[in-house]
C-alpha cells in the first residue's frame, strides 16, 4: 500500500514536472496568445480563452475560464475595457492572487500604444456603449504587435527573472520578424496610399492608418449600436461623396448589414479576418498580418482594373 | 546590429520603401517605449505595480469612488380575471435597486445593494419596503482554492435564485421558484445572512462545491425577523461546467437545503434541486440560452401532544429558452409545472403555465419586454381555472453594469 502511494507520488511529480518548469500563460485573445508564444517559446505554455472568430466585446464569462486563470502564472489582456465585462468576473473568481490586476503576473498589452480616439470630452452612453477608453482594436497594426511583445517580455521577466536573457532574445527575434512582415506589407500596399475605406465597427483604424489609407467613417455610427435604416441610407451618401473604394467588415460583426451598404452603394465588401485563427491563413499573428495585407491588396487591385 | 539587418533587408527587397519611412517606424517604436516607461515610472519605485486597464490620465479613482448603480424596474400588468385576480391591472414601479461595490482593502471586496419594492403580504398592503437585498464581503484570495462570502445574500440555490430579477430573461418568477423559495409576495428569491464557502475543485474542468450556513430565522423573502431556531439553514451546492462544441457550453448543478421552520428541532424542510443550462452565442448578433430547473421539497412535522405528525410535499420544474437575434431582439418561451400535497386536504393540486415574451434591447443597459402568460389551475375537488396575463416591462441601469454571471 505504502509502496504504491510512493510510486504514485513519483509518477504524479514526474508528470507535473514539465508543467512546473514552464510558465502557464493565459491570454484573452488568440492574437495575444500567438505573440506570447513567440516571446516565450519553449519556456511557456500559452492558452487563449477565446477562439479567433469571436467578438471580444461579447463573451460570456464561462466558468472554464476560471479554471484556466486559476492555474495561470501570467494573464494577458488587451485592455482599454475591451474585455472588462467578463475578465473582471473571471479574475475575481479565479482564486489566483498572482494574476489579479496590478499584480506581478498581470499584463495589459496596450501599454505604450498610441491609443486612437482617447476620451477628450464628456462621454456618456448616448454615444454608444463601447470604447469609452479609446479604440481598443489596436493589434492589427504590426507596430502595436511589437509594443505588445515588449510588454509581454517585461511581464515574463518579472515573473521568471532567471530566464531574462532568453525572453529578451526571443522578443528581439520576434520583433525582427514583425518588421519584415511590416516592410513587405508597406511595400505591397504603397500604391494605395490615400485610398478611402469604410468600416463596419471601429476596428480597422489602426491597420488602415498604418498603410497610409483613410477610414472615412464606420457604418456603426456609435460603437456597439446597431445602425438603423436612416444611418444605412446616409452611409450610401458618405461613401459616394468621399469616393470610398472598399467596405471592411470583420467575420464576427454584422456582415449582412455591411453587405447591404455595399450593394446599395456599389462599393465592394471585404471580410477582413483581423484576429489570429479567425480564418484561413491566420494561424499565427504574423500569418494574420500577412493575410490581411494580401487581402487588402487583392481587393483594391481588383477595383483598379 | 539591428540597423545593419534592416539595411540588408532593404537592399534585398528592392528598396521600395524610403528610408524616411523606416526611420518613422523606429521613431514611433521609441516613442511607444518612452510612453510605456513614463507610465511605468509614474507608478513609483515598486516594480510589482503594473498599470491597470484604463488609460493613464483617465483612470477612475476606484480607491475613493466605488462602482455605483441604480436599477429601475417598471411593470404594467393586466389579467383576464380568471379564477381570482392575480395582478393589479395597472402600471407600477416594481422595484428600484441601489448598489455600491468595490474593493474594501487588500483582503476583501464589498457589496451593498438596497432595494425598494412592494410587499403584497396582506399585513403590509403593498407598501414599499426598503430592504437590504445584499450586503456582503467577498474574500477572493483565500488559500486552498477557497472563496468566502459573508453577509446577507441571495442564496446560491439553483440557477435563478442568485441572479437578480432584472437580469432574468423573463418578467415573472416561475411558479415553482416562488413556491420553493417561499417568496409569494415579492416574487424574487430567498435571501439570508450567513457565510458561504466555495471550493474550486483542482481538476481541469470547472467544478465548485459550496457550503453555506445561514441564520435561518425565516426562509424566503419576508420582511420580518422570524424566530430563533435550534439549527441554522444549511445550503449545499455542487456546480460544474463543460464547454461543448464551438461557443456552446453547459452548466449543471445540484442543490440541497435544510431548514427548520419552527422552534421544534424535529420539524424540518428538506429541499433538493437540480438545474441545467445550455448557452450558445455568435458574437453579439445571435445568442441562445436554454435552462431547466427541477425542485422537490419535503416538509416534515413531528407529532405533538395534540396533533399527529405529517409530511407535506411539493415538486415542480420550469424550462425555458431565449433567443436573441439581430443584436437587439429576443423571443422566449417558458413552461411551468408545480404540484403540491398537503395532508390536511389529502388531495393534490397543480398549476401549469405557458409564457411567451418578446424583448427589445437597445443596449446592454436597458430592455423593454412584452410578456403573455396563460396559467392553468387545477385545485381541490376538481376545481379548474385558467387566467391570461399580460405584462409590459421596462428596465434600465444607471451607472455601473455588474458583469453577468454565466
Ligand atoms: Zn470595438
Amino acid at each position: 500500500m505504502k509502496k504504491a502511494s510512493v510510486c504514485f507520488c513519483f509518477l504524479y511529480f514526474f508528470l507535473l514536472c514539465p508543467l512546473f518548469s514552464r510558465l502557464y500563460v493565459v491570454t484573452t485573445t488568440t492574437d495575444l496568445a500567438s505573440i506570447a508564444k513567440e516571446v516565450g517559446r519553449d519556456l511557456v505554455e500559452v492558452e487563449s480563452l477565446t477562439f479567433g472568430n469571436t467578438d471580444l466585446h461579447f463573451v460570456p464569462a464561462q466558468p472554464n475560464f476560471i479554471v484556466k486563470v486559476n492555474k495561470a502564472d501570467v494573464f494577458i489582456e488587451v485592455g482599454l475595457e475591451l474585455e472588462s465585462s467578463w475578465t473582471s468576473l473571471v479574475l475575481n473568481q479565479a482564486r489566483n492572487n498572482k494574476v489579479m490586476v496590478g499584480q506581478i503576473g498581470y499584463c495589459v498589452a496596450w501599454q505604450g500604444v498610441n491609443v486612437l480616439l482617447p476620451p477628450q470630452q464628456e462621454i456618456n452612453r448616448s454615444m454608444g456603449d463601447l470604447h469609452p477608453q479609446g479604440n481598443p482594436h489596436y493589434w492589427p497594426d504590426p507596430v502595436n504587435g511589437i509594443i505588445i511583445s515588449r510588454n509581454i517580455r517585461d511581464t515574463y521577466i518579472r515573473v521568471d527573472p532567471k530566464n531574462e536573457k532568453k525572453y529578451q532574445q526571443y522578443q528581439e527575434e520576434f520583433e525582427k520578424k514583425v518588421k519584415e512582415v511590416l516592410f513587405e506589407n508597406l511595400k505591397l500596399l504603397k500604391p494605395f496610399a490615400g485610398t478611402r475605406v469604410v468600416g463596419y465597427h471601429q476596428e480597422f483604424d489602426y491597420l488602415i492608418n498604418r498603410y497610409k489609407m483613410v477610414v472615412v467613417d464606420n457604418i456603426e455610427e456609435k460603437p456597439g449600436v446597431l445602425p438603423g435604416p436612416a444611418r444605412l441610407k446616409a452611409m450610401k451618401d458618405i461613401i459616394l461623396r468621399n469616393g470610398v473604394k472598399l467596405i471592411l467588415v470583420s467575420p464576427w460583426t454584422n456582415i449582412a448589414l455591411a453587405r447591404k451598404v455595399s450593394q446599395d452603394s456599389g462599393v465592394p465588401l471585404l471580410i477582413l479576418p483581423i484576429q489570429t485563427k479567425s480564418a484561413e491563413n491566420t494561424e499565427t499573428y504574423l500569418d494574420m498580418l500577412r493575410t490581411t495585407a494580401q487581402m487588402l491588396y487583392e481587393a483594391l487591385s481588383k477595383k483598379e482594373k | 546590429m539591428r540597423k545593419t539587418l534592416i539595411w540588408l533587408f532593404l537592399f534585398s527587397s528592392a528598396s521600395l520603401i524610403a528610408q524616411t519611412e523606416l526611420d518613422e517606424i523606429e521613431k514611433e517604436l521609441r516613442e511607444a517605449e518612452k510612453r510605456g516607461e513614463e507610465q511605468k515610472s509614474a507608478m513609483g519605485s515598486t516594480p510589482r505595480l503594473v498599470p491597470v486597464r484604463q488609460r493613464t490620465g483617465f483612470i477612475v479613482d476606484r480607491a475613493s469612488i466605488p462602482d455605483i448603480f441604480t436599477v429601475a424596474d417598471i411593470v404594467h400588468e393586466q389579467d383576464a380575471y380568471g379564477i381570482r385576480r392575480e395582478t393589479k391591472n395597472n402600471i407600477d414601479v416594481r422595484e428600484v435597486e441601489f448598489g455600491f461595490s468595490g474593493f474594501v482593502d487588500w483582503l476583501a471586496h464589498g457589496n451593498a445593494l438596497f432595494a425598494l419594492h412592494r410587499d403584497d403580504h396582506q399585513d403590509l398592503q403593498g407598501r414599499y419596503i426598503f430592504d437590504i437585498h445584499e450586503l456582503f464581503l467577498d474574500f477572493y484570495n483565500l488559500p486552498y482554492n477557497l472563496r468566502a462570502r459573508v453577509g446577507k445574500m441571495f442564496l446560491d440555490a439553483g440557477r435563478l435564485n442568485s441572479i437578480h430579477r432584472h437580469d432574468w430573461f423573463f418578467t415573472n418568477a416561475p411558479l415553482i421558484h416562488k413556491a420553493v423559495m417561499n417568496d409569494l409576495f415579492v416574487g424574487e428569491g430567498a435571501a439570508d445572512t450567513g457565510i458561504e464557502i466555495a471550493y474550486l475543485m483542482p481538476w481541469d474542468f470547472f467544478q465548485e462545491l459550496k457550503i453555506g450556513i445561514f441564520r435561518g430565522r425565516i426562509f424566503g423573502h419576508g420582511h420580518t425577523d422570524g424566530i430563533e431556531k435550534a439549527a441554522p439553514l444549511w445550503l449545499g451546492r455542487l456546480k460544474q461546467f463543460f464547454p461543448l462544441v464551438g461557443n456552446l457550453g453547459t452548466e449543471f448543478g445540484f442543490t440541497y437545503l435544510r431548514y427548520q421552520p419552527t422552534i421544534s428541532p424535529h420539524d424540518v424542510d428538506y429541499t433538493y434541486g437540480s438545474d441545467i443550462t445550455f448557452r450558445w452565442f455568435h458574437s453579439r448578433i445571435y445568442r441562445f440560452i436554454f435552462t431547466t430547473e427541477f425542485w422537490y421539497k419535503e416538509l416534515y412535522r413531528a407529532p405533538t401532544p395534540i396533533m399527529a405528525g405529517y409530511r407535506d410535499s411539493l415538486w415542480g420544474f420550469y424550462t425555458f429558452f431565449d433567443f436573441i437575434f439581430m443584436q437587439n431582439y429576443g423571443v422566449g418561451y417558458r413552461f411551468d409545472y408545480y404540484e403540491d400535497y398537503y395532508q390536511v386536504y389529502a388531495q393534490r393540486r397543480h398549476y401549469l403555465g405557458n409564457t411567451f415574451w418578446f424583448t427589445y434591447r437597445p443596449s446592454e443597459f436597458a430592455y423593454y419586454r412584452l410578456t403573455l402568460e396563460a396559467r392553468h389551475y387545477h385545485g381541490y375537488d376538481g376545481i379548474y381555472g385558467i387566467n391570461y396575463l399580460v405584462f409590459l416591462q421596462g428596465t434600465y441601469i444607471l451607472g455601473f453594469h455588474l458583469p453577468h454571471r454565466y
